[in-house]
């Protein structure tokens, strides 16, 4: 639908969440989604883009 | 004919984006782009006053394009023309409200704006014409315009071939053939391989182009958004859990988290435990709350903003983003987070 930058994430129900997680690990693995979100917004793109890895420091 | 044109604070010439949330009013004769339009129009019609009003104002308070078609009224307004708004959308979404307005108080009425402008589907049917992308394309823009006011003060419709885009309102007529016979001849033009010909042209989804990065997060301000229907417990604004016509805002000041009890989904669109359970599945608020006091964010947005995307119709979340877009603007917001279900 024309987002330009998008993070995947594991269920509609819980778009930044993990209820099959631990709430420790569920918690790491939010935080792991908004610094995504952080480097995606950081990031020049041209057309719509998945970021589905982790940030290279 | 008495022609009352709508314009912006822009090409009113009061200032740009500061002067954004210039309040409505009327000025006597045509200003700014009007000057030219009115030249066009010629000698039959007369731009008698000029509507002007702030982009955001106008994207804020949707009860603006009634009051100033009372006041056009006032003035002896027999038709309305609104921009061209080109792509400028919160310029567009006023453009589209003060036709609609209009043509609701019984004044022919029509709009000029790019057919990309989220506005043109505000327009529920209210005659808009094709205008350039930017400003650069005034003068053709303005041409088309002024064409087409003649001819809709002239009492006749406006086609395609007066520029005319958007939704057209759909009237009842005899078809000559019946529709088994033009389902055939549709058929048989697809197999000829005309890709095209169709009674019933479906909606289009427009390509967004993507806003430059932020330089740098840790610098910048960021708001949370989300269309999971996300509320406070008890939805005290009654957002609708399907088709929603409205967003809600809530305050985030002072709080690290959103808590079970304080926040729920009231999504209708699938099981909601999971996000009620824990809301922070919905809203991130706990990590970027983190990140803000460990640097990595800026600052977050004193408030959040909702909606509820199930069975939402295009027009109406193309025109809560207008009107996020032109918030977050307005609150200096430089990025945005929107968790989507």
């Amino acid at each position: 639908m024309g987002a330009p930058r998008i993070v995947p994430t594991r269920g509609i129900p819980y778009p930044t969440g993990d209820p099959e997680l631990s709430s420790e690990q569920e918690r790491a693995w939010r935080r792991q989604l908004v610094e995504r979100a952080l480097h995606a917004l950081a990031t020049p793109v041209t057309e719509p883009t998945v970021f589905d890895g982790d940030p290279v420091e | 004919m008495r022609v009352v044109h709508y314009i912006n604070q822009f090409f009113a010439g009061v200032g740009g984006e500061e002067a954004a949330g210039t309040e409505p009013e009327l000025r006597e004769g045509p200003v700014g782009p009007g000057k030219r339009l009115a030249a066009l129009l010629g000698d039959e019609h007369e731009i008698v006053a000029t509507a002007v009003c702030g982009d955001d104002h106008a994207s804020e308070h949707s009860d603006f394009a009634a009051a100033l078609v009372e006041s056009a009224r006032e003035k002896g307004a027999e038709l309305l023309v609104a921009g061209p708004a080109f792509t400028s959308g919160r310029y567009g979404l006023a453009c589209a409200r003060i036709v609609v307005a209009a043509a609701e108080a019984g004044l022919p009425a029509l709009a000029a704006m790019h057919p990309d402008n989220p506005g043109l589907h505000e327009a529920a049917g209210t005659p808009v014409v094709e205008s350039g992308a930017t400003g650069r394309e005034m003068r053709p823009s303005l041409e088309r315009l002024a064409a087409a006011t003649r001819k809709l003060a002239g009492g006749e419709e406006l086609t395609a071939d007066d520029g005319r885009i958007g939704p057209v309102a759909r009237v009842n007529h005899m078809a000559e053939r019946s529709a088994a016979e033009r389902a055939v001849a549709l058929l048989l033009d697809r197999l000829g391989g005309d890709r095209e010909a169709t009674e019933i042209p479906l909606p289009t989804f427009d390509q967004v182009t993507p806003a430059d990065p932020v330089a740098d997060p840790a610098d910048a301000l960021v708001a949370l958004l989300t269309e999971g229907g996300f509320v406070p417990a008890g939805n005290p604004d009654r957002l609708e859990s399907a088709r929603a016509t409205k967003w809600v805002r809530h305050s985030l000041e002072g709080r690290d988290s959103v808590e079970e009890g304080e926040f729920e989904s009231v999504h209708g669109g699938f099981s909601t435990q999971w996000a009620n359970a824990e809301p922070n599945r919905i809203l991130p608020l706990d990590v970027a709350r983190e990140l803000e006091q460990e640097g990595a964010i800026g600052g977050l947005h004193t408030e959040y903003f909702a909606t509820t995307g199930n069975g939402t119709t295009v027009a109406d979340a193309r025109r809560f983003g207008v009107e996020w877009a032109a918030e977050l603007h307005e609150a200096r917001i430089q990025a945005a987070i929107l968790t989507a279900t």
